[in-house]
């Protein structure tokens, strides 16, 4: 479904990306844990054309989408939807305009219609009577959800999860994984997530990889991972400032 | 001597950059312009914001504008040339240069910087990124609307301030300078032609274009969060203003032959 081979990307000069490779199967969730400012984030809007790689492929359902025009890529993201890590809900709509904003300007859906699909699909976000509200009316976990719902609206094959529990309380976090997992099983949706909150990782993935200096440097499955021998993905798991990653500590 | 051929070097790689990147912006307009059919509400919605919420600001500004006209071409003309073509001399400057350019002024530091700051937050916080991966075009979504607006509400605010800045004009000039309405109404028809009114507003339409075109530009080139909004809007109102004056002379070689 998905494949990235041998990708690379540099901002002035500094490597973010180097010969990063990753392949999804159809239906599962991998997840991509790793430090923050590892380019974490940056491999996931390489999936979805928001940028371009210095070099490599992203390959999905076999087409590379390096070589798309902007017409092409305008085609393939109808089969995306995305979480940003901060939500991203236009503040000038209400919540229901944000969630049916897509199917808005894509089908010819009247209005009416669009409501009663984005309520459907607040609803199954756990979220109700919140259509007209204004996103600044929202809790940071409501607003979470809003995103999720507007990442579902168009009943998209994949799904991009940037950090999709961060900056929430536990429960909160625990109730977006909760959604996410029952998305998985109930539309079998691929999805990629990445995330440094490991029991996000250990909850909703199928797959685990590790993302380090730009390349993946380990993969477990959530059963595997507190028996790993990788010793990156041991350090990271367990939180530890010494190890095989260099927190700069040693030279303070 | 070789740090300044460099830092100029640098600077000409930047601007000609700069303007490949305006221009690629003004291609992607022109190409989705049809998304004004598509976008009537956001259209609509930019127009009020351009014109309707600009139009208090404009009549004070041109009162002002008319009255402080009249009273300097009152000095100068004194002794020199008779009263009666006060309004010739006045109305004109008004309708040909005044009016547009100060208006665009204007607009360019309320709307302009608007539209540089809305724009720039929405890329910040990733939400041109969301609509990108809805499929949805920002330009279509965003700066269409903006541009559309700027071209159609320039040269209507324009129209009130020609009205209002030509009141002000005749009150100063009944009031304080003694020349009687006839006669500034009078020496104002004398020379008038309908081709200098037109003329005015086709600069405010390119200046409106400018404007909303610019503050597009600046928003969606916004990097560095808070920070890079406010550099971002500070920019799009000197780049606009600067463009205005500019483009005023321009027009004004094209259209006023001597």
């Amino acid at each position: 479904m998905i494949d990235l081979i041998g990708l690379r990307k540099s901002f002035d000069g500094q490597k973010v990306l180097e010969d990063c490779s990753l392949h999804v199967e159809r239906g599962e969730t991998v997840v991509i844990i790793g430090r923050s400012g590892t380019g974490k984030s940056v491999l996931l809007k390489h999936l979805v054309g928001l940028m371009q790689p210095d070099s490599g492929q992203v390959l999905i359902n076999g087409e590379n989408t390096v070589e798309f025009n902007q017409d092409e890529w305008q085609q393939a993201r109808t089969q995306f939807g995305m979480l940003f890590q901060n939500a991203a809900l236009f503040d000038s709509m209400p919540v229901w305009d944000n969630v049916g904003l897509g199917l808005l300007e894509h089908t010819r859906l009247k209005r009416h219609e669009v409501y009663e699909i984005a309520q459907r699909k607040l609803e199954l976000v756990g979220l109700t009577d919140v259509e007209e509200k204004m996103p600044a009316q929202l809790s940071g976990g409501m607003k979470k959800r809003v995103a999720l719902a507007r990442a579902i609206a168009r009943d998209p094959e994949i799904i991009l999860y940037d950090e999709p529990t961060a900056g929430l309380d536990p429960i909160t976090g625990d109730m977006i994984n909760e959604l996410i997992v029952r998305l998985r099983d109930r539309l079998r949706i691929t999805a990629v997530a990445v995330t440094h909150d490991i029991a996000s990782a250990r909850k909703i993935g199928d797959r685990i990889y590790m993302l380090h200096d730009g390349k993946m440097v380990g993969e477990e499955t959530p059963a595997s991972l507190d028996q790993t021998d990788n010793p990156y993905i041991r350090q990271f798991i367990r939180g530890e400032a010494h190890g095989p990653i260099d927190t700069g500590l040693a030279t303070v | 001597m070789g740090g300044l051929v460099s830092l100029l070097g640098h600077y000409l790689v930047v601007g000609v950059h700069a303007v490949g990147r305006f221009t690629l912006l003004l291609g992607a307009v022109l190409a989705n312009w049809t998304a004004i059919f598509k976008s009537r509400g956001r259209v609509a919605e930019q127009m009020a914001f351009v014109g309707v919420t600009s139009l208090p600001l404009i009549i004070l500004t041109s009162i002002f504008v008319g009255a402080v006209t009249t009273w300097q071409t009152a000095y100068q003309i004194k002794n020199y040339v008779p009263m009666r073509y006060l309004g010739t001399a006045v109305g004109r400057a008004i309708v040909i240069e005044l009016a547009p350019v100060l208006t665009a002024l204007v607009v360019a530091g309320r709307v302009g910087a608007g539209m540089a700051a809305e724009l720039g937050s929405m890329k910040v916080t990733e939400q041109v990124d969301a609509l990108e991966t809805m499929a949805i075009n920002p330009v279509r979504f965003l700066v269409v609307p903006r541009v559309v607006a700027g071209l159609i509400m320039l040269p209507i605010l324009t129209i009130f301030a020609d009205l209002i800045a030509i009141g002000g004009a005749l009150g100063v000039s009944v009031m304080f300078l003694g020349v009687p309405q006839e006669t500034f109404i009078s020496g104002f028809k004398l020379f008038f032609k309908i081709s200098d009114l037109f003329a005015g507003l086709l600069k405010a339409s390119i200046f409106g274009l400018i404007i909303s075109l610019v503050g597009c530009y600046q928003g969606l080139g916004t990097t560095g969060g808070a920070e890079g909004v406010g550099r971002s809007t500070t920019r799009a109102v000197v780049v606009a203003s600067v463009s205005i004056l500019i483009a005023d002379y321009l027009v004004a070689v094209l259209l006023f032959r001597q």
